[in-house]
């Protein structure tokens, strides 16, 4: 099994230690097992949005009907959701999970969208949002845990949280 | 005589005392708390264009309470700003979902620019997403869309076309923490 794969079931695992309700995802080629899974699972509820923002609105209002719910994403939605997260999850103390698939870093290909993502993750830090990274310096087995605490971690501080995740070989 | 926004929102409020009501930014948010302030109601003081996608998300969520409505109002500018949710809803079809857009073809909150409504039909284009849509342009027509639309199974929309001004309020200077959690806590309480 290859790195991605490998990082995918494992990404699985930790969505499924939550006991997720509802999975919402942006179509990304490096996720697409992780989408996939979901779209297949029995109970779990899986469905696309057309944009990331909408999502963040969707999520958001799932949790406070007290669903267990996570948005998953590339991370270079992050900038056409930016203003949802503030203005809505933060402001409102809105306790969401969002999983930002990275589109910058070791493996990347695309020439376009390296530059949103490679300043993802300072964005997000310099807009007060927590973010958790996991990539090649967090060993795979550790990933499961890291999402399920990083779910709890959300739920205990009520604010949304993002966990960057490069799911490339 | 087109009907001020304060007025429709006073009859939606009276027709939904006991569901979640979201209302979107500027005027609509200040207008309904100053006509009162329910914990059935979550004013959303910014975000524009989120309210339909919130709703949504409220909808899913209360999907085991058939009995319960989720309604989002919302103005054409947050209509427009947004689209794109309208797809998502009609694709996912929630029975429990009712948008009701306040349409005064401008945006009335920041100085009244004129929005695309003075050439496009939302309810047209809800309808063309898999809405039940209703068309409004006065109190009477308003309140027998929202008698109708509560006893068909969604999603529904209701086009209401209202004056372009704004009544004289107060701001709404409320934490949205506390708005959220006068709401959360009131949501938690009655699917308890």
């Amino acid at each position: 099994m290859d790195y991605r794969q490998e990082s995918c079931r494992t990404v699985v695992q930790g969505l499924e230690a939550i006991g997720i309700q509802y999975f919402i995802h942006v179509p990304d080629s490096f996720g697409a097992p992780v989408i996939a899974h979901f779209d297949s699972h029995p109970d779990v509820r899986s469905f696309p949005v057309a944009k990331e923002e909408e999502g963040i609105g969707i999520a958001a209002g799932l949790a406070m009907t007290g669903k267990k719910c996570v948005l998953f994403y590339q991370d270079t939605g992050l900038g056409n959701s930016i203003g949802a997260i503030t203005t809505y999850a933060a402001a409102y103390h809105v306790p969401i999970l969002l999983l930002a698939v990275r589109r910058g870093g070791f493996g990347e290909f695309n020439a376009a969208n390296f530059h949103f993502s490679e300043t993802a993750i300072d964005m997000v830090d310099s807009m007060h949002i927590k973010a958790f990274v996991l990539d090649y310096r967090v060993p795979l087995d550790q990933w499961s845990s890291a999402i399920e605490q990083a779910y709890n971690y959300c739920q205990m501080t009520h604010r949304p949280i993002v966990v960057f995740l490069n799911l490339k070989d | 005589m087109p009907v001020q926004r304060i007025e429709a929102l006073r009859l939606i409020s009276q027709r939904f005392p006991d569901d979640p009501v979201v209302f979107t930014c500027g005027a609509t948010s200040r207008e309904i708390a100053s006509l009162e302030r329910r914990e059935n109601h979550l004013c959303v003081v910014d975000s524009m264009g989120l309210v339909s996608s919130i709703t949504l998300g409220l909808g899913l969520g209360l999907a085991e309470y058939p009995e319960r409505r989720v309604v989002g109002v919302e103005g054409d500018g947050g209509m427009l700003a947004n689209l794109n949710s309208l797809a998502t809803i009609g694709y996912l079809q929630p029975d429990n979902l009712l948008l009701i857009v306040l349409d005064n073809e401008s945006y009335a909150s920041t100085g009244g620019q004129a929005t695309f409504t003075t050439r496009l039909d939302l309810a047209d284009i809800a309808a063309g997403c898999g809405f039940k849509t209703w068309k409004t342009d006065d109190i009477e027509s308003l309140d027998q869309a929202i008698y109708e639309a509560a006893e068909t199974p969604g999603p529904g929309f209701i086009l209401m076309k209202i004056d372009p001004g704004n009544a004289e309020v107060p701001l709404l200077l409320d934490d949205p923490v506390a708005l959220g959690d006068r709401f959360t806590r009131w949501l938690g309480a009655v699917t308890a």
